[in-house]
């Protein structure tokens, strides 16, 4: 396409969904309004500390592998073992029988059984890729533009569909001077990968501390770092924990949508913690809706309870 | 930090990665042979030769052609172009050098043996490569 058009030389055509890649969420309310994840998107996932952003990006990358898409979490934070347990037990569920337990100090692990394992990895395959910080070398983590430039490339060596970035304080490391200026050439660098290689991106971001009360429903203009991600971002979650349930029949948390190009359709979707898989799952007719993996080829279950015996999150 | 250093940061982690996980990185060992200078390459080999053995290096170098589809006659002439060029830059290394040989011979002379059995595209490609980089070992 060029970028003159003169509409009398080159006439309009229908719209086509040409390559463009659609990589549902997995939580339906949302997917209807944003058309799913949209390839050359960017998402910004946003909320206070421990409301269930990572909970979220986590459950959004095991739907995109299960429906056939490659998927690459940029981690910042975490132990990679750790966080491939924490995966794993997402898609298996709660039952007990697919699990040894480990001790692990005072704590007891769960590991999946063997032949859980593999029906795991047979299950993702080549679609799931971890890149973790913590254990590239010091060229390349303490420089985030050298590091992009890396995630580029795996991108373009494995073709990665969807791109998690968890998050971005923890990956763009600079100066505190210098940290809204580099946080805007990140996102705009993302910006440019997703365009270069048909993906899409999900960017985790903090919101400033000190800002609200725990649970408080936040702006995205107050998302820390750069004045600019709001603009650039395609769609804006924000991740909220219910810290004033009174009742069984109110939600866990909120995902809500405050940003969605395609349409401006803001809306908050009531989200329920399911213990058993440790995720956060949308609520319909007061049901926790929790979609299993197909690795065992259940199809869809419902929980028929929201009582919860233990704190989520 | 200049660009280069970052560059030269990823193609050894690169190439690190290749000889432990070669499934994992190679595409990304395609790419940077793709994009590297023969040169930047063979310094990345040779730093990481000097941690390695020779049969490991030889899987290294192998990786392009077994585990990727990138076997196309451009990208193989630059695979050739590197290991002669590799070989060549461990002048300084004579026992290097005699032991990098004798392995190639070897594993030239078993790929040889394997012409007319199972081969794949992939390998005979392999065996080409073998093959001409042994004429240039033997200095025809």
């Amino acid at each position: 396409m060029n970028a003159l058009r003169n509409l009398k030389a080159m006439p309009y055509s229908p719209i086509s969904v040409g390559d463009t890649k659609f990589i549902p969420t997995g939580i339906n309310a949302s997917d209807n309004i944003t058309n799913d994840l949209m390839s050359r998107n960017l998402t910004v996932i946003t909320g206070q500390t421990e409301e269930g952003k990572s909970l979220i990006i986590h459950r959004i990358a095991l739907n995109a592998i299960d429906k056939g898409y490659r998927v690459l979490i940029v981690d910042g934070e975490h132990n990679q073992d750790f966080l491939i347990n924490k995966l794993y037990q997402m898609v298996i569920g709660g039952n007990p029988d697919y699990y040894e337990f480990q001790k692990f100090n005072k704590h007891s692990i769960k590991e999946p059984k063997k032949h859980i394992l593999e029906m795991i990895e047979a299950w993702h395959g080549d679609k799931l890729w971890l890149l973790s910080k913590k254990l590239l070398s010091d060229n390349i983590k303490k420089n985030y533009k050298t590091m992009l430039e890396y995630v580029t490339k795996i991108v373009r060596a494995n073709n990665i569909d969807l791109v998690i970035y968890d998050n971005m304080m923890s990956l763009v490391s600079t100066s505190a001077a210098e940290k809204n200026e580099a946080q805007s050439e990140f996102i705009k660098s993302v910006i440019d990968m997703n365009e270069a290689y048909n993906a899409h991106s999900i960017v985790v971001t903090h919101i400033r501390k000190g800002q609200y009360e725990r649970g408080e429903d936040v702006s995205i203009y107050n998302i820390n770092g750069s004045s600019d991600i709001p603009g650039l971002a395609d769609v804006i979650f924000v991740v909220r924990r219910n810290f004033k349930k009174e009742s069984i029949e109110d939600p866990d948390g909120w995902l809500s949508i405050r940003k969605s190009r395609n349409n401006s359709i803001h809306k908050d979707i009531p989200l329920g913690f399911d213990k058993e898989t440790g995720s956060l799952c949308e609520i319909k007719n007061g049901e926790i809706i929790v979609k299993s993996y197909g690795w065992k080829k259940e199809g869809e279950q419902v929980k028929w309870t929201l009582i919860q015996d233990k704190e989520p999150f | 930090m200049d660009v280069n250093t970052g560059q030269r940061a990823i193609l050894n982690e690169v190439v690190q990665g290749a000889i432990y996980n070669p499934e994992t990185y190679s595409g990304l060992y395609a790419i940077a042979l793709e994009e590297n200078e023969p040169s930047a390459m063979i310094s990345a080999l040779k730093e990481q030769y000097i941690k390695i053995s020779t049969p490991k290096l030889l899987d290294l170098l192998e990786i392009i052609v077994f585990y990727y589809q990138f076997a196309t006659d451009e990208l193989l002439k630059k695979w050739i172009d590197l290991t002669k060029r590799f070989i060549l830059g461990l002048e300084d290394k004579p026992e290097k050098k005699k032991e990098f040989v004798a392995y190639w011979k070897k594993r030239t002379e078993e790929e040889l043996s394997l012409i007319g059995g199972y081969r794949t595209l992939d390998r005979a490609a392999f065996a080409v490569v073998c093959i001409q980089v042994t004429d240039y070992v033997n200095g025809s």
